[in-house]
């Protein structure tokens, strides 16, 4: 590319005033002895111009739009109730017995209820307890599309690679105008608390990853 | 140019910080500082006021949902407009051409004339507008990203996930194409 095309490149931010000093003085060295590019400066401001007035003649947003905001934050905003564990689960039902001895033996009739379901479903399955579970496709995760995520343009196709298999993900459409991915989680059961430790998982790996955020 | 170094900048990573906090005073003092200016860019890219409206609040739901994820890699103002795009292009994704003119999100041009057009061409202004929305997508995004909203290189770089040579040849080519639609409308710039 010739010196000149360079600098053409340039001119825009030239005009914005967004260069950094060394481009912008090479800019200032070259455009001194070279008058012919004043007709694309000259259309260059015109340009901004009229993309400033057309912007500002946009309507402006209706009134309301931060109230309707913080009603959805509103309604994202409790908690959701926690759910008890399952120790706390049984504090709670005993704590409504009577006798202490009471308890004990319903304690030993949960142990004892659980200790056969799962007998029961090893039996059943024909596999030790622990053994994974795995749908007729071969997968217990969804086919839809969890993560939308773009990537650094001087991230290398192995360090994606690597990445994605960290984390368990899978590239599963894309690239999109922009560069994005739609990503699938592999090992997702999809709640929002596991999607939310993947995306910042990811967004940690700001060398890697320029984008990431929940698909809609 | 180092954006976030600015007073706007550190004003701007103070609100993301606090909204991380889950500070609702925060987040609507950044909704007043970007509504109109995200308002402004989804509609160039949507072309569409009321999904323009409808993406920018999605676009602070986001900010309030993944604000601990900030960083501070990239200016705030460049992260922003990086959450408001991959909104914008999720939903020009996927919705209908009930709700999106599908040529206009794919960059195609029209050569019919709607009335709204035909007012339009009335004068000089109104010619110059009808070239700019004639541009296909990708150049009217980064046309609007450097004129209007002033980012630099490496900012636009950041929002649109592409090299900063790409950046700088695609504004190379929507400025001549710009200027290609203003000379077959009889508006000679002399250049190129």
């Amino acid at each position: 590319m010739s010196e000149r095309e360079e600098i053409e490149l340039l001119l825009p931010w030239y005009v914005t005033g967004k260069l950094e000093p060394s481009e912008r003085a090479r800019v200032d060295a070259y455009l001194a002895s070279h008058d012919d590019l004043d007709l694309q400066l000259a259309a260059i401001r015109d340009d901004q111009d009229n993309v400033i007035t057309f912007n500002e003649q946009i309507a402006a947003p209706a009134a309301g739009g931060l109230d309707r905001l913080m009603a959805r934050l509103d309604a994202e905003e409790p908690e959701a109730p926690r759910r008890a564990s399952f120790m706390e689960a049984l504090q709670s039902l005993f704590g409504a017995w009577g006798s202490p001895a009471l308890k004990l033996a319903a304690a030993a009739l949960v142990v004892l209820v659980v200790a056969q379901s799962v007998a029961l479903t090893t039996l059943i399955s024909g596999q030790q307890p622990g053994s994974t579970f795995e749908t007729a496709s071969g997968s217990g995760a969804g086919e839809g599309v969890d993560l939308m995520i773009g990537f650094k343009p001087d991230a290398t196709a192995e360090q994606i690679r690597v990445l994605l298999e960290d984390a368990e993900l899978s590239i599963v459409g894309g690239p999109l105008p922009g560069g994005l991915f739609e990503i699938r989680l592999n090992s997702a059961d999809g709640s929002d608390g596991e999607l939310d430790a993947v995306i910042a998982r990811l967004a940690k790996r700001g060398e890697l990853v320029g984008q990431v955020m929940r698909a809609e | 140019m180092n954006q976030a170094a600015s007073p706007a900048a550190a004003q701007d990573a103070a609100l993301i910080e606090r909204i991380a906090a889950r500070d609702r005073l925060a987040i609507q003092a950044l909704y007043g500082r970007y509504q109109v200016r995200l308002h402004r860019f989804i509609t160039s890219l949507t072309r569409n006021e009321a999904i323009a409206e409808e993406l920018t609040n999605e676009t602070f739901m986001e900010i309030w949902r993944v604000a601990g994820n900030f960083e501070g890699r990239s200016a705030p103002s460049t992260w922003i407009f990086s959450i408001a795009r991959f909104k914008t292009l999720s939903v020009l994704r996927k919705r209908s051409d009930a709700e999106l003119d599908e040529d206009y999100a794919e960059g195609l041009e029209d050569d019919g004339d709607t009335p709204e057009e035909s007012a339009l061409k009335q004068d000089k202004a109104g010619l110059i507008r009808l070239c700019l929305e004639q541009l296909s997508a990708q150049h009217r995004e980064v046309i609007d990203l450097v004129y209007y909203h002033e980012k630099s290189v490496k900012e636009v770089s950041e929002i649109a996930g592409v090299p900063e040579n790409t950046v700088k040849t695609r504004m190379f080519h929507a400025r001549k194409r710009l200027s290609e639609l203003m000379q077959a409308r009889g508006i000679d710039r002399g250049w190129p």
